[in-house]
């Protein structure tokens, strides 16, 4: 009979690097050392990622502030339990009450940030950064920039750790190894230029870093928001077309200025946001309250100057877009943006009590509002998976291909 | 189109090629349907098929399998050429759909054999070079670990558990989610 074992290695790993899921390549790596082995290879880690994309585990759902664990609904296909995703290992989450508020900020491979506000009298009103693996039911407690820090409305965000600490093509972030970008913020210098300050943590040194990038020909900064964040960077929106971008895996803050096409753009009520098109490429998307426009920017290479140059790729105009609901007033609207942006070339629309998704290509209006239910903070599988049982000191994970 | 099609298909019915298999056997296919298989192509190209293309890999019973396949793809590709030059509209778009559906289930009632066929036609498919096979095969091995725990694995491929109990508790130590 013909079994298993007269299949070459090489073939073997074509039919497991067809298996359907992280949990189930878990699985199938507990069967024998030779299945191990193959599976435990970082090449063939490589080749499964590429098909597979991210493993997703599923989402968090409560965006809410919390004073309960957030509900966790695990990804079809994760073939997963979403009780090994239960938030309710974090200090206290559980009987705390009404005195103890968490808010999850955000979400990278396994990792879940959250700000943790304590009301009690004794505790001081204090408030701290919170991140934590739900697997490994671990966190790590990160103490406040100043004690007047106030995380409730501050963008934070989880950024890639040291890079030389990088495994396969997992990025390099785990429990021991992240950053946390927050209290960001913009500021005028008294030389007339302005500058943007973000506080960086790193829990190598286990301490925060002031990063500081200068705008010139700019003298106030009397506006600035969160843009969103799309295929690894933060973007936000400073003022009169200053854009500041950060890389979610270098940690470096860089900025730019839309050129062309924001003209009179009015702080109080137009609005910019970030998309990512079809073709998995970042969009800029300012939005024009009055007159309903949307103005789409698209990145365009430089092949002489080596970088990129923001150019207008389209304008939608919202006013006389295709829309099936007839709720759609037109008159009152704001991009939402959702962290849970798995939708290619879609942006959100909150009006009223509507949710809508605008089409970036067929410049049509769908109406969400029973999507913007199951829209969260997505979570990862650890990745590269644990595979350090049985496997041969040779083909440990990382030992190749550095 | 008729006088240039017909003689195509006159060329190609023309070019017959034998496949011998490790028992002997002999079978005669069109060059459309051998050349799905990349090994017995560049055989073609190299002029070594005279006096048939001995396969001293492949048994009879699994090569009358392989040849099955490859002669329902080689249509399929002929199909598609034939309409993708010739037509575009709805019409013939839509016999292409029904072409593919059939496709499809052609595929299907292919991959239903027992799991020792199964990885005959995944040596062969491999040897011979025939990537969609090779493909489908793989995906269907793949497709029958889903959902199943270590143990349902090795038994359905006769795998022989080299992991000592040990070896096994630490595994599920480390990766306890995805056990349960």
């Amino acid at each position: 009979m013909c079994t298993h074992a007269a299949i070459p290695d090489d073939i073997l790993e074509l039919i497991l690097v067809r298996l359907e899921s992280t949990a189930c390549l878990i699985r199938a790596s507990s069967t024998c050392k030779r299945w191990r082995r193959l599976i435990a290879g970082v090449g063939f880690l490589r080749r499964f990622r590429s098909i597979h994309g991210p493993p997703i585990a599923g989402t968090y759902h409560d965006s809410a502030r919390l004073r309960r664990p957030a509900g966790f609904v695990p990804s079809p296909s994760s073939g997963i339990d979403g009780r090994h995703f239960s938030l309710d290992f974090l200090p206290g989450i559980r009987d705390s009450g009404s005195s103890v508020i968490w808010t999850i900020k955000d979400t990278r491979a396994g990792l879940v940030l959250l700000a943790r506000h304590d009301r009690r009298v004794e505790a001081g009103y204090k408030q701290d950064l919170v991140v934590c693996e739900p697997l490994s039911r671990r966190y790590e407690i990160i103490a406040p920039l100043s004690r007047s820090t106030w995380y409730g409305h501050t963008n934070a965000f989880l950024l890639d750790g040291d890079s030389s600490m990088t495994v396969a093509d997992g990025g390099s972030i785990g429990l021991s190894n992240f950053k946390v970008i927050s209290r960001t913020a913009a500021s005028r210098h008294l030389d007339g230029t302005g500058g943007f300050k973000a506080a960086v943590f790193s829990s190598h040194g286990s301490s925060y870093r002031l990063e500081t990038i200068r705008i010139h020909g700019q003298s106030s900064f009397r506006y600035f928001n969160l843009m969103g964040h799309s295929k690894g960077s933060i973007y936000w929106w400073v003022q009169g077309g200053i854009v500041v971008v950060v890389d979610r895996t270098t940690a470096n803050v860089a900025s730019f200025v839309l050129r062309d096409g924001v003209e009179g753009f009015d702080d109080d009520c137009d609005k910019a946001t970030i998309a990512t098109g079809r073709d998995g490429k970042a969009r800029i998307m300012v939005g024009r309250h009055y007159s309903g426009d949307v103005k789409v920017f698209a990145a365009r290479q430089m092949l002489a100057a080596g970088g990129s140059e923001w150019v207008l790729e389209k304008t939608i105009r919202l006013h006389t877009a295709a829309t099936p609901s007839r709720q759609w007033q037109n008159s009152c609207w704001r991009f939402s943006w959702e962290p849970d942006c798995q939708r290619k070339g879609i942006v959100f629309i909150g009006s009223g009590r509507l949710f809508l998704a605008l089409d970036l290509d067929s410049e049509t209006i769908e109406d969400e509002s029973a999507l913007k239910l199951k829209l969260g903070y997505p979570l990862e599988l650890p990745w590269p998976p644990v595979l350090r049982a049985c496997t041969q000191p040779g083909t440990d994970l990382g030992d190749h291909d550095r | 189109m008729a006088s240039a099609g017909s003689g195509d298909e006159k060329a190609a019915a023309a070019a017959m090629i034998t496949l011998i298999s490790s028992d002997n056997e002999k079978f005669e296919v069109t060059e459309a349907t051998a050349t799905l298989s990349q090994t017995i192509r560049h055989m073609i190209e190299d002029g070594c098929t005279d006096g048939g293309v001995p396969l001293p890999n492949v048994t009879s019973k699994i090569l009358a399998r392989v040849i099955e396949y490859c002669k329902k793809h080689a249509t399929a590709a002929a199909g598609e050429e034939g309409s993708s030059s010739s037509f575009s509209d709805a019409a013939f778009l839509e016999v292409d759909r029904a072409f593919l559906e059939e496709l499809e289930e052609f595929d299907d009632a292919f991959l239903e054999v027992d799991r020792a066929t199964l990885f005959d036609l995944i040596l062969a498919a491999n040897y011979l070079d025939i990537k969609g096979l090779l493909n489908l095969t793989c995906q269907k091995v793949a497709d029958s670990v889903k959902g199943k725990t270590p143990e349902q694995i090795r038994e359905m491929y006769n795998i022989v558990n080299d992991l000592t109990p040990e070896e096994e508790a630490e595994i599920r130590r480390e990766t306890q989610w995805a056990f349960e």
